[in-house]
């Protein structure tokens, strides 16, 4: 599912997009074709690697954009012995908008639809005993333009692209949700990893091998999640868990947090209920990200 | 006043500011016994049990899949309106006209920062399209009973809406805007996309700059007003509000060029003439006169007509100052005259209708 190598040297002749491959104007900013932005591009021609995709996926309001800008924090922090470099100032947008909202008790605003609001980061990363450099890229995605385009293919391009070109997933699953009973996360799931499994064409006798982290998201609720992860999916997302044992080789599930405690505010005037985020609690952050990149490394 | 001006005025004819004799007001048109139904969807964000976040939440059954994706692509999101109302049109791969209005519908449901945007959509097929004068606010206004609020919980399944084309109400505008929607017009006219750049975008200045490019141009134009700028709504025409450096950031490398009101200019627009028609009756006041004339517009009048049609009104204007001896050789001139087009064709018999009056006008008292 990753791109071939080479990728990169065939996009900087001719000023083809690192996503969708689309031509493009010398000074075009994003893809004409897809929006993926063509710094990703110019960024790479320093580095001797092509870049690996990572991407977030997850349904809407899950929290795709607080898990990645908090993930991209803790790396910039070294945490884990991390190294990570961002390439670009664009690569810090996502963790800054996160960071300064989350420090002012307000959830970061809603990722639009549109692909050329979405937030991109490129990082270069290694462990720093000794490990080798790999540049990584993570888009921020809407995930009403994933649920949009899993609905009815080719609605959002730049999508088939990216989870056509990435190395690894990494799907957020909303584990409260699922926790209390709902069967939205699961089906989402199933769609998400349904519409994947179609784009591979893959034969019904070869799995999917591309590395897939499920990250329980919320699971602050269902502690259950951090200890005993795989039973959790199992008893609580039974149609995903027996979608990923069916086609898919190279699946691991882990619980996270981000958010220690919630308080609610009511609008009167508009009759909203207001989640207030009081503080933050990381935990489990890290783990999917690492095992990502000890299966791409 | 004098009699030949007089006499016209008594036959119907306004006259501008200058006394010169224009053409008769705007009829309002006759209500059509018969509705046109129309396809509509709603496009939104709410909380269901079949999900949360920005979707078609309800539509009628004529839409097909294909349409729906691609509605949704075209549709505005989170944060998307730059002025108090939205308006985008848009012909779908099916053909059919797609005219979105966008507008403020409270806080979205999970209550992350801005108003959520609720967007009603109508669908056309082209004869209908065709019956509203291809014009999306015509068909705005035929769909406002419709419309008291945002409707935040419709039925999944929409019945089609019968709509009757309202009577046209277009405001004047100033000087300023009419250079930007001349400007406008005059790159939809040349194949070339543009982002209009202005400090209040509106309706009624994107229905001028419709009014003044021929329907032979406007019935393909994909054209937006209030929307920010994305490329994924690919518009042959916007008017946006929108810091300029980071506007023209974004636009860069879609071959989409940016007007900015101060750099609109009469001399860089095309047709020229046409186009100094326009901005005269608008410095005139000769607001009526200006619709009269662009309710003519009709599909066979192509781009390079209208210069010829210019010349024509100017050539109308003052028929009333052309000595009357020469009101035969004149009236000749253009009896004859072959015509390219039925605007062209409704100017000439208003020609010789004024000239044959005045010459009656003018014709010396039988002797006792």
């Amino acid at each position: 599912m990753s791109g071939d190598r080479g990728d990169t040297a065939t996009a900087l002749a001719e000023d083809r997009c690192l996503i969708c491959g689309a031509a493009n104007l010398f000074d075009a900013v994003q893809c004409c074709d897809c929006l993926a932005p063509m710094a990703l591009v110019h960024d790479a021609i320093a580095q001797e690697r092509d870049p690996h995709v990572v991407s977030v996926i997850g349904d809407s309001n899950v929290g795709k954009t607080v898990y990645l800008g908090f993930l991209l924090d803790m790396l910039s922090r070294r945490a884990g012995d991390f190294e990570a470099i961002p390439k670009g100032s664009y690569s810090v947008d996502l963790q800054q908008n996160v960071i300064t909202n989350m420090a002012r008790r307000i959830f970061p605003p809603k990722t639009p639809m549109e692909p050329n609001q979405w937030y991109w980061a490129y990082y270069q990363v290694r462990r720093r005993e000794g490990g080798k450099w790999i540049d990584l890229v993570m888009p921020d995605v809407a995930g009403e333009s994933l649920a949009a385009e899993v609905a009815m293919p080719k609605t959002f391009k730049v999508i088939r692209s990216l989870l056509g070109r990435s190395a690894g997933l990494m799907l957020v699953v909303d584990a409260a949700l699922a926790a209390n009973g709902s069967q939205a996360p699961d089906f989402f799931a199933l769609k998400m990893l349904s519409y994947i499994d179609s784009m591979q064409r893959t034969s019904r006798n070869r799995k999917i091998d591309t590395p897939i982290a499920v990250v329980l998201c919320k699971s602050d609720y269902c502690p259950e999640c951090f200890d005993r992860p795989q039973q959790f999916v199992e008893a609580n997302l039974n149609r995903m868990w027996n979608l990923c044992e069916s086609r898919f080789s190279c699946v691991e599930f882990f619980g996270a947090t981000v958010v220690g405690s919630l308080g609610y505010a009511t609008n009167e005037a508009q009759d909203a209920v207001i989640p207030i985020p009081l503080h933050t609690a990381l935990r489990g952050v890290l783990d999917p990200f690492v095992w990502i990149t000890e299966q791409i490394g | 006043m004098n009699n030949a001006v007089a006499s016209a005025v008594a036959a119907g004819y306004s006259t501008g500011d200058n006394g010169a004799v224009a053409f008769s007001p705007a009829v309002a048109a006759q209500p059509q016994t018969r509705g046109t139904l129309v396809d509509q969807a709603v496009f939104t964000s709410i909380r269901s049990p079949m999900g949360c976040g920005y979707r078609i939440i309800a539509a009628s059954p004529g839409i097909t899949a294909v349409e729906k994706s691609e509605i949704t692509r075209w549709s505005p999101s989170q944060r998307s309106l730059c002025a108090l109302e939205g308006l985008a049109s848009y012909r779908l791969s099916t053909n059919r006209q797609v005219i979105a209005c966008s507008r403020p519908a409270g806080l979205e449901p999970t209550a992350r920062g801005g108003d959520r945007v609720h967007t009603h959509v109508v669908v056309l097929d082209p004869e209908d399209y065709a019956e509203f004068d291809w014009n999306p606010i015509a068909v705005v206004r035929a769909t406002e009973p419709f419309q008291q609020a945002p409707n935040l919980a419709p039925r999944q399944d929409l019945p089609a809406l019968e709509l009757q084309p309202a009577p046209q109400e277009v405001a004047p505008i100033g000087e300023a805007e009419l250079d930007l929607t001349c400007a406008a017009s005059s790159a939809a006219m040349a194949g070339q996309s543009t982002i209009a750049l202005c400090s209040a975008p509106s309706l009624n200045l994107l229905e001028w700059m419709l009014l003044i490019t021929p329907p032979y141009v406007r019935r393909r134009l994909a054209v937006s007003t209030g929307l920010n700028y994305s490329p994924i709504r690919p518009m042959q025409v916007a008017f946006v509000t929108a810091d300029v450096t980071q506007l023209r950031r974004a636009a860069a490398g879609h071959a989409v060029q940016i007007l900015e009101p101060a750099a609109c200019r009469l001399e860089a627009v095309h047709p020229d003439e046409w186009f100094s028609l326009v901005r005269r009756w608008a410095r005139q006041n000769r607001w009526n006169d200006l619709v009269e004339l662009l309710r003519r517009l009709k599909p066979d009048v192509h781009p390079e007509h209208l210069d010829a049609l210019a010349s024509l009104c100017e050539e109308l204007d003052f028929v009333q100052a052309i000595d009357p001896i020469h009101l035969p050789t004149v009236i000749q001139k253009y009896q004859d005259r072959p015509t390219a087009n039925t605007a062209e064709a409704w100017l000439v018999q208003r020609f010789l209708a004024l000239a044959e009056q005045r010459k009656g006008v003018s014709a010396p008292p039988a002797a006792p």
